[in-house]
């Protein structure tokens, strides 16, 4: 049975701003990829939020939503590399970042505030996630998603790394 | 006698009261922004992290070191509030940092933004106000 809301078909190609009722969502240069996420899972953890972000938006009555990667990440009940990810767990998050933004503590991963981040939903094969660069939602295929952001985040002296997390 | 003591009194409060018209400048908000840079982020409850702004500034500035990246910084502030402790609202000025990374073709790369207020008279930096993200 799957958590994740039906509606994610609807977000398909639309802007943050038809998701998201506070101003944060009219800003094209900020990265929405966890703020997308967490209004479709509904997270509003402890932290940053669009509701949050300035004493106007506060004042709304409307239901904000996390809008850190790094947030996301350590919400999450297990997370662990994605090649680790048991076959059975068909539906998850998933995270890229830079090898020196994820640190191994004991036996749980933490992840840092390093720009270079990103998080989506895998659903079906697919990652629904939002392009930053075309400012809409996207579906990606998993081995297309891997390959564009081994791409966009290719940086010198670290490797690209991908990781799932169960949902929160 | 009279009229004096009445003009002097006026001066007195319009020289205490903020001038909301004077948003800060460019070089205010940076010398906040860096004033306080030892702040560490674990007491900030809109920007937790393990680290201190120092850090967080050199990571977001440092994105397109030795690369074909760009690194676009855009600032600005906007007239806002701010709740003090004990409930005590007073107009503040918001004040953003942000940095996007570019490709070569101009596309989205990655972004982080600061975000902090400053009081409205002195415009200074107020503690507990820095998001993040």
């Amino acid at each position: 049975m799957s958590i994740i809301p039906t509606d994610i078909k609807r977000s398909l190609g639309i802007n943050i701003s038809k998701i998201c009722p506070f101003s944060l969502s009219r800003n094209k240069s900020e990265n929405h990829c966890a703020h997308y996420v967490s209004h479709i899972m509904g997270y509003e953890l402890p932290g940053a939020t669009c509701k949050n972000a300035t004493w106007a938006d506060k004042q709304k009555p409307a239901k904000g939503a996390t809008i850190r990667v790094n947030d996301l990440f350590s919400a999450s009940p297990v997370t662990d590399l994605l090649a680790n990810k048991p076959a059975t767990l068909t539906e998850c998050l998933i995270f890229v970042t830079i090898s020196s933004n994820v640190k191994k503590v004991g036996c749980a991963f933490e992840m840092e505030t390093h720009p270079k981040k990103h998080v989506g939903i895998l659903s079906q094969g697919k990652v629904w996630n939002y392009s930053n660069s075309h400012n809409q939602v996207v579906a990606d295929m998993l081995s297309l998603f891997q390959s564009k952001f081994s791409n966009t985040y290719k940086t010198t002296g670290n490797t690209v790394e991908f990781y799932y997390g169960k949902f929160i | 006698m009279r009229y004096l003591i009445l003009i002097l009194s006026l001066s007195g409060c319009t020289g205490h009261a903020a001038d909301l018209s004077r948003p800060p400048t460019g070089e205010q908000v940076f010398h906040e922004l860096l004033k306080n840079g030892s702040i560490h982020l674990n007491n900030e409850p809109l920007c937790k992290a393990n680290i201190n702004l120092f850090t967080q500034l050199s990571l977001a500035l440092s994105v397109s070191y030795e690369s074909d990246n760009t690194a676009i910084i855009k600032s600005f502030c906007s007239l806002t509030k701010h709740e003090f402790s004990g409930g005590n609202i007073k107009n503040a000025w918001d004040c953003t940092v942000q940095i996007n990374e570019n490709n070569k073709k101009g596309d989205f790369i990655s972004s982080s933004t600061i975000v902090f207020s400053l009081t409205a008279d002195k415009k200074e930096f107020i503690k507990g106000s820095l998001r993040c993200r």
